[in-house]
């Protein structure tokens, strides 16, 4: 795990961004791929080639295969790293930009104002993914969950989750829980 | 073609170097149960396939083979 759990705290969901937001990533690969494939024929139709310009051909697409693999490889580890961690005590959103660049936010419920599901285009309607905003009190930064699948059932699952923790609160401390706006000053 | 070994070597060389960074950064972040081992998996064999393809394919062609421009069927 890339973060520990406190006591009593259950993770209730790891969430990935939708497979949409790679798509562009694969086609563009899947174009550059096929290249040298089209390249041969055409040289075996309209080409009188020796055997070791055939060589270098060879080598010249190993090399262009091993950089699309690496291309493929990096830009899907900068999606599938880019990920939410909801447990029933926090949100934990972890914003993955290449491969030196990562930033780890986390939320808890007690901050906690309003979670909004949104969806735009017909794409993101048809497919069923979109992003959640967490809006929080006090001077905390405003999480965005973006292009993840089913946000409105996510963002209630925040909202249930965050009554829950708030209820559980207001049973340990009977003078009332509610949302801390404190900005820890 | 000695010259063309070396550079794909070198490519090998720097592609394994990224690729590593990638693996390890990759170990490292993942969270438990999830797709990251696979694409590791994925990669290397890939990559290791890449090599071993190219090294056998020129052998069987003829590795001292002479290399002569291609030309136009149609001008021949």
């Amino acid at each position: 795990m890339i973060f520990e759990t406190q006591q009593n705290e259950k993770v209730e969901i790891v969430i990935h961004r939708h497979w949409a937001a790679i798509i562009n990533l694969f086609a563009f690969v899947f174009l550059m791929a096929i290249l040298p494939i089209f390249l041969f024929f055409i040289m075996q139709n309209y080409l009188l080639i020796s055997v070791g310009a055939m060589n270098l051909f060879i080598i010249g697409s190993s090399i262009y295969y091993m950089f699309v693999i690496n291309m493929l490889f990096i830009g899907w580890l900068d999606y599938y790293l880019d990920s939410a961690v909801i447990t029933n005590e926090r949100i934990i959103d972890i914003d993955q930009n290449g491969l030196f660049n990562r930033t780890v936010s986390e939320l808890h419920y007690s901050k906690i104002q309003d979670a909004t599901g949104m969806q735009k285009g017909i794409i993101q309607s048809f497919l069923d993914f979109g992003d959640v905003q967490v809006q929080s009190a006090g001077t905390q930064k405003e999480f965005i969950l973006d292009k993840v699948p089913h946000p409105y059932k996510l963002a209630k699952l925040i909202i249930d989750l965050q009554q829950q923790e708030l209820n559980k609160l207001r049973t340990e401390n009977p003078q009332g829980a509610k949302i801390d706006e404190s900005d820890g000053v | 073609m000695i010259l063309a070994w070396f550079i794909f070597f070198v490519f090998v060389t720097v592609f394994g170097i990224v690729g590593s960074i990638g693996v390890m950064h990759g170990k490292k972040y993942k969270i438990e149960n999830d797709l990251t081992d696979l694409a590791i998996k994925l990669y290397i064999f890939f990559m290791i396939s890449i090599v071993i393809f190219t090294i056998v394919l020129v052998i069987l062609n003829g590795p001292n083979a002479k290399i002569e421009l291609p030309i136009l069927k149609s001008l021949k």
